[in-house]
């Protein structure tokens, strides 16, 4: 699911050699600013993956690694899940807190330099 | 609540505060001076290649001319074809080189030696000529540029077309396709506190990513910076061209080449460095006597009320302002009633940015096909660009292989056109 939706909204083939595809701006922005991307990643609304996945899993730690699997295909590391716990515990709002989350992943150059 | 100055001052452009300048009387300008008065660089781009017969160096009295009117302009004894009375209006600010020659009649290879000043080679990545004038005239201000991106394209269809090469991500070119739509994904979706922050979070994220990949990582800093800062900068407004006045509107005309001659000038005074605004359909091998007078009334006054605009804001004297193709026209007229691609000789305009208008440089033999006097090189006319703006030309940059590559290759600025 969020494959499809990042494949479609980065709308290139990520065969492409990294050149081409990174420093742009407007390919940034694609990702970081995009009204699709941004409702695909409200927490509030049910009927996305992060609002989801919000309900299913109630412990923070087990929410921080399950979106870094689905995003970087890998585990969060602990100091990784340290981060994301704190800015849960600072943002005093849950949803927006993992939207946030989500989103620098979704930013990440780890994820850009994935796809 | 942060004001969104003091928030973009947390976002320093790199270079920002670099302390060593290239010249010792140049002192680091701050973006609002940056924004009064800087030089730049508008290239109006005809892309096809544009028939010189019907355009600046009508032939008068040959059957080559096909039977295109020309008329008088502001300028005693120069003279333009019909189809362009605005610019003829202006033409004391202009110069015409009527003796353009180059020997490359392939669009793709044409289009990127008038962008580059190079002929395409695989083996070096030639810079695009806004990402020299920008990259260089930021230069001597430290690296320091404005909110914008430096180098914006508008209304080109990405045929051939050059990005910055060597000189980095950083001067690619952004490109607008649509002038009169707000550039797609730059309303900010969160306030700018909260976009802020993830960015920070995004930052404490990657640390790992970081360590492993170093250039990577910061290459991609470098671009969510730059890309925040464009989104949450004031500027923004620029490419806004209904807060213009209606009558300035007016002036330019209608249709998407005018539009974007006035965005240009906005973008301008918002200190992007160098805007490439592009009209379409050029390469007429059929019909191209009802197809250019189409064109050239699509582009006529948009040019000539850049000219006039530029020069009322007090800012043409800073700003070079570029007309051309990729190469001109056959002098024959084929039997389609067409032109075909002719790079042996053909012509471009030059205005403001210290030019000296009201001049004809060249011309051509009395049927149109071999330079006569003044012979102009594409290496010629870059060298003049970068006389025009202050721009060293023999400038080295570093190509990835380790070979030296100077901005120009050679060629003589044309020296009658400086003041």
């Amino acid at each position: 699911m969020p494959r499809v939706i990042f494949n479609q909204t980065f709308g290139y083939d990520p065969g492409l050699p990294r050149d081409e595809i990174s420093g742009s701006i407007p390919q940034a922005l694609l990702l970081m600013n995009s009204q699709p991307l941004a409702l695909a990643m409200d927490g509030d609304r049910r009927g996305t993956l992060l609002g989801r996945l919000l309900v299913e899993l109630p412990d923070d730690r087990e929410l921080a690694d399950e979106l870094h699997l689905r995003t970087l295909a890998r585990h969060a590391t602990p100091a990784e899940i340290a981060v994301c716990l704190d800015h849960v515990r600072d943002s005093g709002d849950r949803a927006a807190a993992f939207e946030d989350i989500f989103w620098a992943l979704v930013n990440s150059a780890e994820f850009i330099h994935r796809n | 609540m942060t004001s969104r100055r003091d928030i973009l001052r947390m976002l320093p452009a790199a270079g920002f505060a670099a302390g060593v300048l290239p010249f010792g009387d140049c002192v680091a300008a701050h973006a609002a001076d940056l924004r009064k008065r800087h030089k730049a660089c508008i290239l109006l781009w005809m892309q096809g290649g544009p028939s010189q017969f019907e355009t600046f160096s009508p032939l008068e009295g040959h059957a080559n001319g096909g039977g295109t009117r020309a008329i008088p302009t502001t300028v005693g004894g120069m003279r333009f074809a019909e189809h362009w009375p605005a610019v003829a209006t202006v033409a004391d600010r202009l110069a015409v080189i009527r003796s353009m020659t180059s020997k490359e009649g392939s669009h793709p290879r044409a289009t990127f030696y008038m962008h580059t000043g190079y002929l395409p080679n695989p083996s070096a990545r030639y810079p695009t000529l806004g990402s020299i004038v920008a990259s260089e005239l930021a230069g001597r201000r430290g690296g320091e540029t404005g909110d914008l991106p430096p180098v914006v394209r508008i209304g080109g269809r990405g045929r051939g077309d050059s990005g910055a090469g060597l000189l980095g991500m950083q001067w690619d070119p952004y490109e607008l396709r649509d002038p009169t739509r707000s550039p797609t994904n730059t309303a900010p979706q969160v306030s700018p506190e909260r976009h802020l922050g993830r960015l920070d979070l995004m930052e404490r994220l990657g640390s790992g990513f970081a360590r492993s990949l170093p250039q990577e990582a910061a290459d991609h800093a470098s671009l969510y910076r730059r890309a925040t800062r464009m989104i949450l900068s004031d500027d923004m407004r620029a490419f806004d061209i209904s807060r213009e006045p209606e009558q300035v509107r007016d002036e330019y005309g209608e249709g998407p080449f005018a539009a974007g001659c006035l965005l240009a000038r906005r973008l301008i005074e918002h200190g992007v460095t160098f805007v490439e605004v592009v009209s379409n359909g050029w390469d007429t091998h059929q019909d191209n006597f009802a197809q250019v007078a189409d064109l050239a009334g699509q582009v006529d006054r948009p040019f000539a009320a850049l000219i006039r605009d530029l020069e009322r804001r007090g800012m043409l004297d800073d700003t070079l302002v570029i007309w051309m193709g990729e190469f001109g026209r056959t002098p024959q007229v084929n039997p389609r009633g067409g032109r075909d691609h002719f790079p042996r000789s053909f012509n471009a305009v030059l205005a403001g940015g210290g030019i000296a208008g009201g001049a004809v440089i060249g011309r051509t033999d009395q049927a149109g096909v071999e330079v006569a006097d003044r012979p102009v090189t594409v290496p010629d006319l870059f060298a003049t660009f970068c006389a025009s703006l202050g721009i060293d030309p023999a400038k080295e940059n570093m190509a990835s292989t380790g070979r030296p590559i100077k901005l120009v290759d050679g060629g003589e600025p044309v020296a009658e056109l400086l003041s």
